[in-house]
């Protein structure tokens, strides 16, 4: 019976023991961050860089990317290199010059969620399955590819090279918490023999998360 | 008696072994306080990186009034966290010092003789934490102990 007392004793202490924090202890809640994610093709906006704690502003450019093939390479087979009218050559990330344009379009972003799991996919977008000029003639969308690249860059771009399929495609995956940026360099293919006219269509990127 | 004795014994070690106690600071207003955490940097980058920030305001106060007369120094602590580890840095009006925590230890806020019953003070709490770790809400209990001289 001793025995079984000293332990009922000891409880209570114990008890007491663990009381103790919740008494004397004020509390702060903290909750978790907010999602944020950003995606910029072309000309951007930011105020500072992000390495100064800037802050991503919206910005409407819509950037034009064109060729103007010479009328006997029409059709050749010999590709040709794009240009753009983008001026944006430093990365938002630190303002390191990455891109050269107008030949080349960065494009970049981040996605924030908390903690260390999720991904947001960019995909892009074709207006159509191919170009058109005035009277209704097309130049399918898969005429146009991009390589990657990056000043500075080693290794695999985390944007990489492709070509348009005429309708939407994925092209990577940001991993949460971190930035990703390319700098695309278009061309057309120039395989076929087409009309005179200015051809035109628009991409769209789309970087979206769950 | 034999239940008197029992509880002296198990109760004299704990207080002959530390001259460090926990402070009661249960008038402390807010006692609980929601503090919104935002990133430091909207972006992820190579600076900030992924740092939240939130900050509340509370009025401490402190019952000294066990010690009044003598002279000791107060600590305010924060436990280990599970999200990791977790700075707290305060501004004061004066009477406690301004500082900064790092979870699992203590710092200094006041040190010298007690003279009165009660401590008050209102601090400026600016917490920050790691926010791929903080993916819900956390209590962080902060409290008070005194080294008695």
């Amino acid at each position: 019976m001793q025995f079984g007392r000293k332990w009922r004793y000891l409880a209570v202490l114990v008890a007491l023991a663990g009381c103790e924090r919740d008494l004397f202890a004020f509390t702060a809640n903290i909750g978790t961050g907010t999602r944020a994610i950003y995606l910029q093709v072309g000309n951007g906006s930011f105020t500072g860089t992000y390495s100064s704690g800037g802050t991503p502003g919206n910005n409407a450019t819509i950037n034009v990317v064109s060729v103007a093939v010479p009328a006997a390479q029409v059709g050749s087979g010999a590709a040709q290199a794009m240009t753009s009218n983008s001026t944006q050559a430093a990365s938002f990330y630190d303002n390191f010059s990455f891109c050269n344009p107008p030949a080349q379009i960065y494009i970049g972003g981040f996605y924030r969620l908390p903690g260390n799991t999720g991904t947001a996919t960019l995909s892009v977008t074709t207006s159509a399955a191919s170009l058109t000029n005035a009277t209704g003639d097309t130049i399918p969308f898969s005429q146009i590819s991009w390589a990657s690249s990056g000043n500075g860059d080693t290794g695999a771009e985390p944007i990489p090279g492709g070509t348009f399929t005429g309708g939407t495609q994925t092209l990577t995956t940001f991993p949460v918490n971190t930035w990703r940026e390319s700098c695309h360099t278009f061309s057309y293919a120039n395989a076929a023999s087409v009309a005179s006219g200015t051809y035109t269509g628009r991409a769209t990127y789309t970087l979206s998360a769950p | 008696m034999k239940r008197l004795a029992l509880l002296l014994l198990a109760a004299a070690p704990l207080a002959a072994a530390a001259a460090t106690f926990r402070v009661d600071d249960s008038a402390t207003l807010p006692s609980e306080a929601n503090t919104p955490m935002q990133w430091r940097s909207l972006a992820p980058n190579r600076v900030a990186g992924n740092a939240v920030d939130g900050t509340s305001v509370f009025t401490v106060r402190l019952n000294t009034a066990p010690w009044l007369n003598k002279s000791g120094r107060i600590y305010m602590a924060l436990a280990e966290q599970p999200i990791g580890t977790v700075t707290a840095e305060w501004s004061t009006q004066g009477r406690l010092l301004p500082g900064s925590l790092v979870s699992g230890n203590r710092t200094l806020v006041y040190s010298g003789p007690i003279r009165t019953p009660l401590l008050e003070d209102t601090i400026a709490l600016r917490i920050s934490a790691d926010g791929r770790r903080l993916v819900s809400p956390q209590r962080l209990q902060f409290y008070f102990e005194i080294d008695v001289d």
